[in-house]
């Protein structure tokens, strides 16, 4: 009960994802996620970027599925914990293959820091602040800005086609 | 050259018996025709006589070269004689030497034997010793192969043992196996709860996911669904925990089982490789001491043969001995002959002289002193040519051989012939001693 009325302290908190790729962790606002799910199978799609992996049925819905380790370009570290993140693009619905999800972090808004300089670019603006819990380090993701602009083409032109 | 004495007597003689016979002739025929007869008768007297003295005469003298020659040839007879005795002393002073020296090598031969004797009696000790060594050769080759059997036994039994300690180890190992087994399937259970708190945890996942959709009135529940991911994740380390210690689990007890199968297949090899080399070993020792015990079967036999031979030898030498002691016995006997030979021969030869002696009487008493006055006294001898001493006959005085006088004369004269003979050959053998040319005795032809 102790816990419980200290979660109810920590209301006003925006609560995060934590997942790992390869060895390192992220975290993605949990309001962004939809729903998350085991590794489903997966049907291939042609013609489509390497990370592209294919669609996937989930309850009757077909939702595009992107691998983030080769999005990102991480080594696949497989624990047997492979996960996808369903999330929602504007009126679409992507799922992310992660290499395992951790938990579900709610820190304190003074515990985010920015970026470091040297990330300032085009490339490194997807990852909007980072977050230090003791020795680990937590980098927060914007999922719409981590997808390129070819990304959100294709994942439309598919859910179109889904639909 | 002169005629003799006794020639011219009977010469003589006869011519006075041919002129009484003639006058008695012509008294006869002047008696018939006168008478005469008277002086006839005495002519014929005296021619009668003057035959029968003729005649006696001329007897005596023919009678002397008789007695004359028969004393020549007894001479020679003694010469050959003294020769042949001179011969046989001379082989038997040889047969002498020759049985000294076959003495002395019989003694020899004897010294030799008895060397040999004790030469084959210490071979006889010898091969008996050399039985003895053969035979402890023998036990000891025969122990040995004894030892050979128990180590083979034992090498045999050292398979076995390591036979079955393999056969231990493979069933532990086989043990160790389902023990692993055992735990695979733990794993495999330990895999489904894996799964199951991956699977709550997706869960509470999403129900944070609602709970944050919810706002306001999901905050509770998003706290227990963060309490039960949180458990989730507690259950699936736990589950890791467990896992991993199977896994050690099974790895030790597969290095465990890998240990004792390598171990007991090294064991088994190397039991093996000792064993068969151990075996190859007892084989090559059983093969040598066989050898060994054929060798001493030879050695004694040789040692059987050597014995017999010896045994045949010490028989064969003491035949040997008894007859070269028999040799020797006849050696001794053929030296005492010898010296019988000896004596006898040195009685011979003093016999021999005194034969000479009693010849030379005799000629002497026969001939009378035939000592040369006159060369034409004495009849050549056939065998005075050579330089060979015969007895000196002195003529006798008187012209008619009267054997009264003769003998006497003989006698007198020859007295000291007989004294100075032995004076001048006293060691000489009768016959051997040969005189100077001016020898007195010499007579001249």
């Amino acid at each position: 009960m102790s816990e419980i009325a200290a979660s109810v302290g920590l209301q006003d908190r925006v609560r995060y994802l934590c997942f790992c790729l390869g060895e390192e962790e992220f975290a993605i606002p949990l309001l962004q996620v939809k729903t998350v799910t085991g590794l489903p199978d997966v049907t291939r799609v042609p013609n489509t970027p390497g990370y592209f992996m294919g669609i996937m049925n989930l309850r009757g819905q077909i939702i595009s599925v992107l691998d983030l380790r080769k999005k990102f370009n991480v080594k696949p570290v497989d624990r047997g914990e492979t996960a996808v993140i369903i999330v929602e693009v504007g009126s679409h619905q992507i799922g992310l293959v992660v290499d395992a999800i951790n938990s579900v972090l709610s820190p304190a808004h003074e515990e985010l820091q920015p970026r470091p300089e040297m990330m300032n670019g085009k490339s490194s603006e997807f990852v909007t602040s980072v977050y230090a819990i003791e020795k680990r380090i937590v980098l927060i993701l914007d999922v719409l800005k981590a997808l390129g602009a070819d990304d959100k083409q294709a994942i439309e032109m598919l859910g179109s086609r889904a639909a | 050259m002169k005629l003799s004495l006794r020639v011219r007597l009977t010469a003589g003689l006869l011519a006075v018996a041919l002129v009484a016979s003639a006058t008695s002739v012509l008294i006869g025929r002047a008696s018939v025709l006168g008478h005469f007869s008277a002086l006839a008768l005495v002519a014929s007297l005296v021619g009668l006589f003057a035959i029968f003295v003729g005649v006696s005469f001329a007897f005596a003298t023919a009678f002397e070269r008789s007695a004359k020659r028969a004393f020549q040839r007894l001479q020679v007879q003694f010469e050959l004689e003294t020769d042949q005795l001179t011969n046989v002393s001379q082989f038997n002073s040889e047969l002498h030497e020759q049985n000294a020296i076959q003495s002395a090598a019989a003694t020899e031969t004897s010294a030799a034997v008895h060397e040999l004797q004790e030469t084959v009696q210490k071979n006889n000790e010898t091969a008996k010793q050399a039985r003895v060594s053969s035979e402890a050769s023998r036990l000891a080759a025969e122990n040995g192969q004894q030892s050979v059997v128990n180590m083979t036994a034992a090498f045999t039994q050292l398979s076995d043992t390591a036979r079955k300690l393999v056969d231990g180890l493979n069933g532990s190992s086989a043990n160790l196996d389902e023990l692993v087994a055992l735990i695979g399937q733990i794993g495999e259970k330990t895999k489904a709860i894996d799964e199951i708190v991956f699977q709550t945890r997706i869960l509470s996942f999403n129900a944070s996911v609602e709970a944050a959709r919810a706002g306001e009135h999901g905050r509770g529940f998003a706290v227990v669904a963060e309490e039960v991911g949180s458990l989730a994740q507690m259950s699936g380390r736990a589950a890791a925990e467990i896992s991993s210690i199977l896994r050690l689990g099974v790895e030790k007890a597969k290095a465990v089982s890998e240990a004792a199968r390598s171990s007991a297949d090294r064991l088994v090899a190397e039991t093996k490789s000792s064993s068969d080399i151990g075996l190859n070993r007892s084989e090559e020792c059983k093969t040598a001491l066989t050898g060994i015990l054929q060798s001493v079967e030879q050695v004694n036999q040789a040692i059987d043969t050597v014995s017999r031979s010896t045994e045949e030898q010490t028989i064969g030498i003491g035949e040997i001995a008894k007859a070269i002691m028999q040799i020797e016995s006849a050696n001794m006997k053929t030296a005492h002959v010898v010296g019988e030979i000896e004596s006898g021969l040195q009685k011979m030869k003093s016999a021999d002289r005194e034969r000479v002696v009693i010849v030379q009487d005799l000629r002497e008493l026969l001939l009378g002193n035939s000592k040369p006055q006159s060369p034409s006294t004495v009849p050549p001898v056939k065998v005075a040519s050579t330089p060979v001493a015969k007895p000196v006959i002195v003529p006798m005085p008187k012209s008619k051989p009267n054997p009264k006088t003769s003998s006497k004369s003989a006698a007198l004269i020859s007295i000291p012939k007989m004294e100075r003979a032995p004076v001048n050959k006293p060691k000489k053998v009768v016959g051997m001693d040969y005189p100077d040319a001016s020898d007195s005795r010499f007579e001249e032809v």
